[in-house]
């Protein structure tokens, strides 16, 4: 750590030099703090009171460097003070660290604090109600009891009268169930006769019923019979029928055409009797008249004179 | 009385007239005529026989088929069939009657065809000069028909003759 004399005397003026300076802004320091005032420059003045005396340690550091300097050519007590503050600066770090977990603590724990006394707050409510429940549990419970004993009484007065009424059934039960046995036994013997009764029934029913079916068998062939003969009949009865029509539509024709036949008969009568009665009429008229004939035989006979004649009387 | 005296002349008369028409056919004079002068004879008296009558009354008065008849045969039966009116004229409406039969359509006239028809092959057939006369009398000039309404009324002839 030592250094040759021109570069130690080099560092000590510059040393010297520095160690003014700082005297003077030590100065400069010192009236700026006494110019500050009023109440905002509180902070301001210790920041500045803290400069001056940054500045002093400085100097006096320059000053110790400059001594060494001077007298042994070494730079050890720098390094020194280096080293001292770096340990003060590592202490101030740890410190302030410190001071920060336990901050942190410190209000964990006041934040647990804080849930404590709410749990407690709630714990007493649940606390009252459950002894409000309590109370309320322990009056129902009497009141259950009561209403218990009462019912059993109750319930036991009425199975004793069920008790008398189910006696007084049962004996009116009991006679019920002789009279019907009576009854029944009665109805068996009844019903036995009534049985035989009417197997004999049944059986002169079935004898009738055999006649008859035998009856009807009978009665349906006879009438099967008289069906067949008749549809024969009936067949028979439509040939024949048919026949009659056929014939009497021959009849027919021949009716009609005898009464054309007749018809024109008459018409042809009828001609014949007028032409008849007009040539007799004409040939009077023509003898009469003197025509045809007659006239030439007039002309040559006598007989002329007398037809004039006759004419004549006309 | 009048009656009796009045059928009295009737008899008389009726015998003149039957001899007088008779004797016009007797051309020998011996009372005995030509059965076939019959039918004239008895049209001349005014009757209107049909053939058929003529027939049955010659039967009645003609002797043994000989073709003659005697006139005191004739006589008598002459003049019954004229007292009884045997054959009497006849009458307007039965002529009219007659010829509406014949005139099928109702015309009011007949077709000479029809009439020639009618007559030559019905009833008593005429001969072809009995036609020919009736047509040549009867039938109009123009449209040769035979308007038999008009003409009956013209040839009727009186009952009296």
């Amino acid at each position: 750590m030592t250094l040759c004399r021109m570069q130690s005397l080099r560092l000590a003026a510059v040393l010297e030099d520095c160690s003014n300076q700082l005297d003077i802004l030590g100065h400069t320091l010192r009236v700026q703090i006494s110019s500050e005032r009023g109440a905002e420059a509180g902070q301001e003045r210790a920041r500045l009171a803290k400069l001056r005396r940054d500045c002093q340690y400085i100097s006096q550091q320059v000053y110790k460097l400059h001594l060494q300097l001077e007298e042994r050519h070494s730079f050890s007590s720098m390094l020194d003070v280096v080293e001292e503050e770096e340990q003060k600066k590592m202490a101030e770090d740890m410190k302030r660290e410190k001071e920060k977990e336990l901050k942190q603590r410190n209000d964990a724990l006041r934040r647990q604090q804080e849930e404590l006394r709410q749990k407690t707050q709630q714990i007493n409510v649940l606390k009252q109600q459950s002894r409000y429940l309590k109370e309320q549990v322990c009056a129902q419970s009497l009141e259950i009891a009561s209403r218990r004993r009462t019912a059993e009484n109750y319930m036991e007065m009425q199975l004793q009268l069920a008790q008398k009424e189910t006696i007084k059934a049962e004996k009116v039960l009991e006679e019920q169930l002789e009279l019907l046995q009576k009854q029944l036994k009665e109805e068996v013997r009844i019903h036995e006769e009534s049985v035989k009764f009417l197997q004999n029934q049944q059986e002169v029913l079935q004898q009738q019923l055999q006649q008859w079916q035998q009856l009807t068998i009978q009665m349906l062939e006879e009438k099967e019979q008289q069906l067949n003969s008749v549809s024969c009949k009936q067949t028979v009865n439509w040939d024949k029928l048919s026949e009659m029509r056929r014939k009497f539509r021959e009849m027919e024709q021949i009716v009609m055409e005898d009464r054309e036949e007749q018809e024109k008969m008459r018409q042809q009568q009828e001609e014949a009797e007028a032409a008849t009665k007009l040539q007799a009429w004409w040939r009077g008229c023509m003898v009469r008249r003197g025509l045809g004939s007659f006239k030439k035989t007039d002309d040559g006979k006598k007989g002329k004179k007398k037809k004039e004649g006759k004419k004549k009387k006309k | 009385m009048e009656n009796k005296q009045t059928a009295g002349y009737l008899v008389s008369d009726v015998h003149k007239k039957i001899k007088a028409a008779f004797e016009a056919f007797d051309y020998e004079s011996n009372n005995t005529v030509d059965v076939r002068e019959i039918g004239t004879i008895i049209y001349s008296l005014g009757c209107f026989p049909t053939q058929k009558d003529l027939h049955d009354f010659i039967a009645e008065v003609e002797e043994d088929h000989s073709g003659y008849i005697q006139l005191n045969r004739f006589l008598p039966a002459m003049a019954k069939v004229l007292l009884e009116n045997r054959f009497p004229p006849i009458a307007e409406d039965l002529l009219l009657q007659a010829f509406e039969v014949l005139d099928k359509e109702k015309k009011g006239h007949l077709e000479p065809e029809e009439l020639m028809r009618y007559m030559t092959q019905e009833g008593e057939p005429f001969t072809q000069e009995e036609m020919d006369e009736m047509l040549t009398a009867l039938a109009d000039p123009e449209t040769n028909y035979i308007y038999y309404k008009d003409l009956i009324s013209q040839l009727t002839i009186d009952p009296n003759i």
